[in-house]
């Protein structure tokens, strides 16, 4: 009978122990131990939704760490067209015009051919605690998975949002969902992950929704066909020569 | 398995146009535009391109505006062909276009892209970190074939006919910074230029150009061919997801005429030209568009209202209307054809 009693305490207690064991830094750099990778390949689409109907976009990337990136558009409509991302830097090249623009200040918040994401939305060269203060707020379920749910509020106005709220898989320490707020408290976009597969020991989304909640019946899902990550890339592909080729 | 290595899309535009020619007579016509392009797509270090354009009424008229081979090299790529190039800074003015000029030549306000000429070319790219990069550019005449063969007499372009010059391109505290210079053979003139991007409260560019003649070139020239041109641009977020873009851009020579000259009996060329630019993004598939070519001295403009509606994947409704205000003696006027014009269509691109 104590047994039992005792084993009932132990599981009463259970949660918050396990909560209080794992403080809000240290998912967060898990997080991002998991979802940084030094070198990828993807083969992607993106469907957007909206009230006229859904928009299929091809895709193929190179990126290197956190915050290098080229993507190439394939599908007819956008074919060539290049966007670059580096650590400081959004160029965008239109190969018809032969036109290599810099993206800037308002430009940034520009929706990327017309999906509910912005460029402003591939900035950010901090890691999330140099950018945020972070607080567990508890553990949540989000489509049967147990999450730690991570408030994080910004330490300067250098950062798209103020506010962020992320339910973070406890095991696999991948997003399941993000909300993300202006200062005033307001929220401005949701992001959704239900199909994360494990890839040379790293967890990656392969189908994510991406909505701006400022706008009325529209969505933006993100597919991965085919990924290959720390594969060696000529660090040359990230480069002004490459984006204009 | 060559027409697996092989991308091919098509655009094509197809326009009903209401315009008043004169006070008496009214047009309604339709004409199709199509640009069909083959790329080569899967060589690592080769690619190609071949864009026909086709105008379709009656008849069809066609042209290439297209044909291009780039190959990569090791420290350098190299392009031969009809193509595209870009210099300086500008949607619709822009100084440092020492090649195609510092207006956009495109009379069809409802275009995408106001600058989409292409030239005859021999380029030499050479990377310089990141962020730079030296370019080399040689633009042969171009050969007129049907002259030629139409008539024994004629003789190919001369030599001295010959383009050519370079540009670097670089980054200096974060200002996107572009130098080059082209000599104009059929000018017989040095074109310099400097381009200036970035962003302070508003993104901003800025360009100058002169052109000084081979022979007996003097200071005042310097003043007489100064062609400046600026342009800033915004974008704001309104409610609901909506967006509002502003684009003012300005070409400045000064030049040329501040005093209002009769423009049907003389080309007129004005101290200071004026491109505003208003749209408003109502979603990501609907957009009203209000473009204007503004002439400050003689008090007239070009206004261009619009919807771009990207309805299915790949269609777009099109829809504007042109009216020219001003006199008849104006850049723009009224009275003269096309002075009030109404376009609707669709474009497709598959």
């Amino acid at each position: 009978m104590m047994k039992r009693v005792f084993l009932a305490v132990i599981a009463t207690f259970a949660i918050p122990v396990s909560v209080s064991a794992i403080s809000a830094e240290d998912v967060v750099k898990k997080l991002e131990k998991n979802t940084v990778i030094n070198t990828a390949w993807t083969d992607g689409y993106l469907i957007i939704h909206d009230r006229f109907g859904t928009k299929k976009t091809t895709f193929i990337s190179h990126s290197k760490g956190a915050d290098t990136m080229l993507i190439e558009f394939t599908s007819a409509e956008e074919e060539g067209m290049k966007i670059l991302r580096t650590s400081n830097e959004i160029y965008l090249y239109y190969p018809d015009a032969e036109e290599l623009i810099r993206m800037q200040g308002a430009a940034l918040k520009e929706s990327v051919l017309g999906s509910d994401m912005s460029y402003e939305d591939m900035t950010g060269d901090k890691s999330l605690l140099q950018s945020y203060r972070v607080n567990l707020e508890g553990i949540k379920e989000v489509d049967g998975a147990p999450c730690y749910k991570v408030s994080l509020e910004a330490k300067s106005s250098d950062v798209p949002y103020y506010k962020e709220i992320m339910w973070i898989d406890k095991e696999l320490f991948m997003y399941r969902q993000v909300h993300k707020f202006s200062r005033s408290g307001k929220l401005l976009k949701e992001i959704s992950i239900d199909d994360i597969r494990q890839v040379s020991g790293k967890n990656i989304p392969f189908h994510m929704v991406l909505k701006d909640a400022l706008k009325k019946n529209s969505s933006t899902e993100f597919f991965i066909n085919d990924i290959k990550i720390n594969l060696h890339l000529d660090p040359d592909i990230f480069s002004l020569e490459e984006l204009t080729w | 398995m060559l027409n697996a290595e092989m991308s091919t899309s098509i655009k094509l535009t197809l326009l009903n146009t209401l315009a008043r020619m004169d006070e008496d007579y009214w047009s309604l016509s339709g004409l199709g535009t199509g640009r069909l392009t083959f790329k080569a797509v899967k060589n690592k270090n080769v690619k190609a391109q071949l864009s026909l354009d086709a105008q379709v009424a009656d008849t069809a008229i066609f042209d290439i505006s297209r044909a291009l081979i780039k190959v990569r090299f090791p420290g350098f790529r190299a392009t031969l062909g009809k193509a595209r190039v870009s210099w300086g800074e500008g949607f619709f003015y822009n100084a440092g276009d020492v090649i195609f000029g510092a207006s956009a030549l495109s009379l069809d306000m409802t275009a995408e892209e106001l600058r989409d000429d292409a030239a005859w070319l021999t380029s030499v790219f050479v990377p310089l970190g990141t962020y730079s990069f030296l370019e080399t550019i040689l633009l042969a005449p171009e050969l007129s074939l049907s002259e030629l063969t139409d008539n024994t007499d004629v003789l190919p372009p001369h030599i001295s006919d010959t383009q050519a010059g370079g540009r670097v391109v670089t980054r200096i505290h974060g200002i996107k910074t572009e130098g080059g210079y082209l000599y104009g053979g059929i000018e017989a003139a040095h074109k310099p230029y400097l381009s200036f991007q970035g962003h302070l409260l508003v993104d901003w560019h800025l360009s100058a150009s002169v052109s000084i003649p081979t022979e007996s070139p003097d200071v005042s020239v310097l003043r007489e061919s100064l062609h400046l041109s600026w342009g800033i641009y915004h974008m704001q977020d309104l409610l609901h997801g909506t967006s509002l873009f502003f684009r003012l851009e300005g070409l400045f020579i000064p030049d040329a005429s501040w005093s209002e000259k009769n423009s049907s009996t003389e080309d007129v060329e004005y101290a200071l030209m004026l491109y505003p630019e208003i749209s408003w993004s109502v979603n990501d598939s609907l957009s009203l568009i209000l473009r204007n070519i503004v002439s400050p001295v003689d008090l007239s403009a070009l206004i261009t209202a619009g919807i771009n509606w990207n309805i299915y994947e790949g269609l777009k409704v099109l829809s504007f209307m042109t009216v020219q205000a001003g006199e008849t003696t104006d850049i723009y006027g009224w009275n003269k054809p096309g002075g009030i014009g109404v376009t609707a269509g669709f474009q497709f691109t598959y």
